[in-house]
């Protein structure tokens, strides 16, 4: 089930008959006037108008902005046009900050959620994966078909994978400017702001792509459902001695060991809870366990331990014997 | 053996399932129909409320948010008249200067 922005837009696509690349200043114009201006600040556009009987909307857009993110800009006011809750004059910036002010940023979200569905329809999307090429070609395609940004392709894109898939978008600092994760994916999108190290972010990942898309840096991770047990050092240990001994070697203080331990419990707990059915097999629940663990910056310095391996294939194996004998 | 009840218009519009625009493409499918309900329950608004669009068919989008947030027509419609000049930004100030730009231009009043 859609969210109903969503919906709108795919009925608005089904009603005009639209296709990629969608014609947005004409359709846009059947609902507003439309008007460009130099804003001198720093915004992407304005609605004014909306939903005020008697009154037509204006739709004010940002004349220096480049002309994928004002094509972009102007679905989004279309949909502040035509969500029905959308009232009043909204002054727009189409990237997602989350102020404070949160009644904004929901109907903001809305607006840019009906913008990617009208100009990058799902179904459209679908035949596009559908083709089966690689990540870069999928989204090369995208962008130059529907004529949207790469960072806009990329966010439509990771809605219609399938389970199993993480991407980020960096600057020139390998800082996160932008990320995702398709539906049901356990790994977490990294987070904004942070710095990645791609060969050591998800290193158990089955594929990675790293490419650059008009000046745009991205990082593409595919995850398995099962995942091959590394070849275990022959330790007589069992996993809690093996967990001492690690948490021993990092360097947690004294008085933090224990909330250490019970925080990795719960993320592998939580992993474990969500391999169900006849999918549960010690490769699944490994394979949940690492993208969780990976997902967790405040973990970096104990997976990087020699011993780490060792460590979670026996608690592995411990949780599958439990539920299963 | 029981019916799955058919969605309104209003229903459909709240879940986008519907555009504002096709109220009459619903109006027809009443006329055309052998609905023995009154047009007003066909488009799922109580008698007020169609009354009302009647009078004034740009207040649809606030029969829809009424239904939405579970509140009175009358209400929906006191809350907005707040909203043309008090502008939605993310931040007050922001809206405050915009709003001034707007109107040194002379597109707000």
């Amino acid at each position: 089930m859609d969210l109903p922005e969503i919906n709108i837009a795919k009925r608005l696509v089904e009603k005009k008959v639209l296709e990629p690349p969608i014609d947005i200043f004409a359709l846009a114009k059947k609902y507003a006037s439309i008007r460009l201006m130099d804003i001198p600040f720093e915004i992407d556009g304005i609605s004014i108008n909306i939903k005020v009987p008697g009154r037509y909307p204006l739709i004010i857009l940002n004349s220096s902005v480049h002309s994928t993110r004002m094509r972009f800009t102007l679905a989004h006011e279309l949909g502040h046009i035509l969500i029905p809750w959308h009232m009043g004059t909204i002054i727009d910036n189409t990237e997602e900050k989350y102020g404070t002010n949160n009644i904004y940023w929901v109907i903001e979200s809305e607006a840019n959620r009906f913008a990617s569905e009208l100009l990058m329809p799902s179904e459209w999307i679908k035949t596009i994966i559908k083709k089966r090429r690689s990540i870069e070609d999928t989204l090369d395609e995208i962008i130059d078909t529907a004529d949207v940004s790469s960072p806009a392709a990329a966010i439509s894109l990771i809605r219609s994978l399938e389970t199993g898939y993480v991407f980020a978008m960096t600057n020139k600092d390998n800082e996160v400017i932008l990320s995702g994760r398709s539906r049901g994916t356990l790994a977490v999108a990294p987070t904004l702001h942070a710095k990645i190290d791609s060969m050591k972010h998800f290193p158990f990942c089955k594929n990675f792509h790293q490419f650059e898309i008009s000046g745009n840096s991205f990082l593409w991770w595919k995850f398995d459902d099962d995942v091959d047990l590394k070849k275990r050092r022959l330790d007589r240990r069992d996993w809690r001695e093996i967990l001492d001994r690690i948490v021993g070697d990092i360097g947690i203080p004294a008085i933090k060991i224990e909330k250490f331990k019970m925080s990795l419990n719960g993320v592998i707990a939580s992993a474990n809870a969500n391999v169900r059915g006849d999918n549960r097999t010690v490769k699944a629940i490994y394979s949940a366990c690492l993208q969780r663990i990976y997902s967790k910056p405040d973990l970096s310095l104990f997976v990087s331990h020699r011993d780490f391996d060792n460590f979670l294939i026996k608690r592995v194996e411990d949780l599958f014997d439990r539920r299963n004998h | 053996m029981s019916r799955l009840k058919e969605r309104s218009f209003i229903e459909l519009c709240s879940n986008g399932e519907a555009l504002l625009e096709e109220i009459d493409d619903y109006i027809a499918k009443w006329h055309e129909s052998s609905s023995r309900v009154e047009l007003h329950e066909y488009l799922g608004m109580k008698w007020l409320e169609y009354s009302a669009w009647v009078a004034e068919p740009d207040i649809l989008p606030f029969i829809v948010t009424a239904h939405l947030e579970n509140k009175t027509l009358k209400t929906v419609l006191e809350e907005n008249e707040k909203w043309p000049l008090a502008a939605r930004a993310d931040t007050p100030k922001k809206a405050k200067m915009i709003i001034s730009w707007l109107k040194s231009q002379g597109i707000v009043d």
